[in-house]
C-alpha cells in the first residue's frame, strides 16, 4: 500500500519578496492611524486640602477620542481615555484629603464638600512635515468645573497641557505621537495640581469651605 | 592622503567658557548633584541623551561624584520641575522651599547642587550625494557627502544650600563628519555631542574640586 504523504506547500521567498515589499511601502505611507495611548503620572508632591471631593466623570469624558478623516490626516482615531481618567484620579487625590467617585454633579446624598468633573475641550496634534519642525507635539485643553453638592456650579477653570517630543532617526510616528500625548497630560497634571487652587474663583471657595469645616467656625458659616 | 584628511578633518573643536560666581565648589562625600535639561523653548530643546552623557561623565569619571538621574529626579519631584513649572531662576527655588514638602523632598536626596544645562546639537550645513543600487548580482553605493554638527550648550549652576548661583559653563562645540561610498558607505564621523558633553562635564569636576 502506498503511503500516502501531506506535503504542505509554502510560498517560495522570491515568490513573496515582492508582495512584502509592496506591503511594507503601503504600510510606511499610510497615513490613518489608530492608537491607544498610555501615560503615567507620578502622584504629585502637594499638601492635601482639608476637604471631601467628589469627581464625576461624565459620558462625553469618558469616552472622548479624537478623531479626524481629511485629506491630510484620513481615518485617524486616537484614544487616551484610559490614561485621562487615570491622571485626574491620581492628581485629584493627592490634592485632597478625601477623594470619591459619584454618579452625579448633583451629590447631596454622597457627604463631600464638593464636585470636580472635567471636560475634554480640545485635543491637538501637530507632525514635523506639517510644522517644519523636529517636534511631534500635542495641545490638550480641559475644563475643570467646580461644583457645590448640591449641583451649583462654582466656578470653570480651563487648563491646557502640552507636549513634545523628538523625531529621531526611523522613530515612528505613532511613537512620536504616543510621547506627546504623554508629555501633554503630564503637564495638564502638573498645572492642575498647582495652578487650580490658587485660581482666585477656586481660591476664595476654598478658603470659605475649609474655614466652614473647621469645627471651631462651623457655627459662623 | 585624501584618507588621512578626511580623519583630521573629522576631529572637533570645543571652545569653553567659564563664569564662576565662587572659586570652588565643595560637597561633602553624601551629597548629590542633579543635572537637569531646559525644555520650554519651542522651536529646540536640550536633547535627554546629552543630559544622560553629561550625569554619567560625572558619575562615573575620576570624581565619582553621586548625580541623581534627570527623570528620576523630576518624577520624585511632580509637578515642580516639568517644563513648564520648572523655575527658571534661584529666586523662584527660593519661593518653592518654602513649601515643607518640597524642601523634604530635597533635602531627602542630599541635594547639593543643580546644573541647569540649555542648549542643543544641530547640523548646520551639508552637501554632496550618494546613490546606491541593488540588483539581482548584488548591490552598491557611490558618492561623496559631509556635514557639519555646532553643539552650544550652557550649564548653569545653583547651590542648594546657599540658594544662590555658583558660576555658569558654555560649551561650543563644531565638527565635520564625512561619508564616502565606494561600494559600502563608510561614515567618518565628529563626534560633536559627544565631545561637547565630555568637555562640559570635564569642566564641571574642575569647577567642583
Amino acid at each position: 500500500m502506498k503511503r500516502r504523504e501531506s506535503v504542505r506547500q509554502y510560498p517560495s521567498l522570491p515568490g513573496i519578496l515582492p508582495l512584502l515589499v509592496l506591503a511594507l511601502a503601503l504600510g510606511g505611507c499610510s497615513n490613518s492611524i489608530n492608537l491607544r495611548t498610555e501615560a503615567e503620572v507620578p502622584k504629585p508632591l502637594v499638601a492635601e486640602i482639608p476637604l471631601r471631593v467628589g469627581v464625576h466623570f461624565d459620558e462625553g469624558f469618558r469616552d472622548y477620542v479624537y478623531e479626524e478623516d481629511s485629506e491630510d490626516r484620513p481615518n485617524w482615531r486616537i484614544d487616551n481615555s484610559a490614561s485621562r481618567i487615570a491622571l485626574f484620579e491620581q492628581v485629584l487625590s493627592s490634592m485632597f484629603s478625601q477623594v470619591q467617585p459619584v454618579k452625579n454633579i448633583d451629590s447631596t446624598g454622597n457627604n463631600v464638600d464638593a464636585v470636580i468633573s472635567p471636560k475634554v475641550e480640545e485635543m491637538q496634534l501637530a507632525l514635523p512635515q506639517e510644522t517644519y519642525s523636529d517636534y511631534y507635539e500635542a495641545w490638550i485643553k480641559y475644563s475643570i468645573r467646580l461644583y457645590t453638592p448640591d449641583g451649583e456650579l462654582v466656578t470653570e477653570w480651563p487648563v491646557t497641557g502640552y507636549g513634545k517630543s523628538a523625531k529621531g532617526f526611523l522613530s515612528s510616528r505613532d511613537k512620536g505621537l504616543h510621547t506627546a500625548i504623554g508629555m501633554a497630560l503630564r503637564d495638564v497634571g502638573a498645572k492642575l495640581a498647582l495652578g487650580f487652587p490658587q485660581a482666585s474663583p477656586v481660591k476664595q471657595w476654598l478658603a470659605a469651605k475649609t474655614t466652614c469645616n473647621d469645627e471651631s467656625v462651623s457655627l459662623a458659616c | 592622503m585624501l584618507l588621512a584628511a578626511l580623519f583630521s578633518g573629522c576631529k572637533s573643536t570645543t571652545i569653553i567658557n567659564e563664569y564662576r560666581e565662587q572659586p570652588t565648589l565643595k560637597m561633602e562625600e553624601n551629597e548629590s548633584i542633579v543635572v537637569l535639561g531646559r525644555r520650554h523653548k519651542s522651536s529646540s530643546e536640550t536633547e535627554v541623551d546629552f543630559i544622560d552623557c553629561v550625569g554619567d561623565s560625572l558619575n562615573n569619571g575620576r570624581a565619582g561624584i553621586n548625580v541623581i538621574p534627570e527623570q528620576q529626579f523630576i518624577d520624585s519631584m511632580y509637578p515642580y520641575f516639568e517644563t513648564s513649572t520648572a523655575p527658571m531662576d534661584v529666586k523662584k527655588l527660593q519661593n518653592l522651599m518654602q513649601q515643607p514638602m518640597f524642601a523634604q523632598k530635597l533635602s531627602d536626596f542630599r541635594l547639593r547642587y543643580f546644573v541647569w544645562i540649555d542648549g542643543y546639537t544641530e547640523t548646520t550645513d551639508s552637501s554632496g550625494s550618494i546613490s546606491c543600487a541593488v540588483g539581482p548580482g548584488g548591490g552598491g553605493c557611490f558618492g561623496f557627502a559631509y556635514w557639519d554638527d555646532e553643539a552650544n550648550y550652557e550649564a548653569t549652576i545653583w547651590d542648594f544650600k546657599s540658594l544662590a548661583m555658583s558660576g555658569k559653563i558654555s560649551a561650543e562645540t563644531q565638527g565635520t563628519s564625512y561619508l564616502p561610498a565606494v561600494i559600502v558607505p563608510v561614515p567618518l564621523l565628529a563626534r560633536v555631542q559627544s565631545n561637547a558633553c565630555k568637555s562640559m562635564a570635564n569642566q564641571i569636576i574642575s569647577f567642583l574640586e
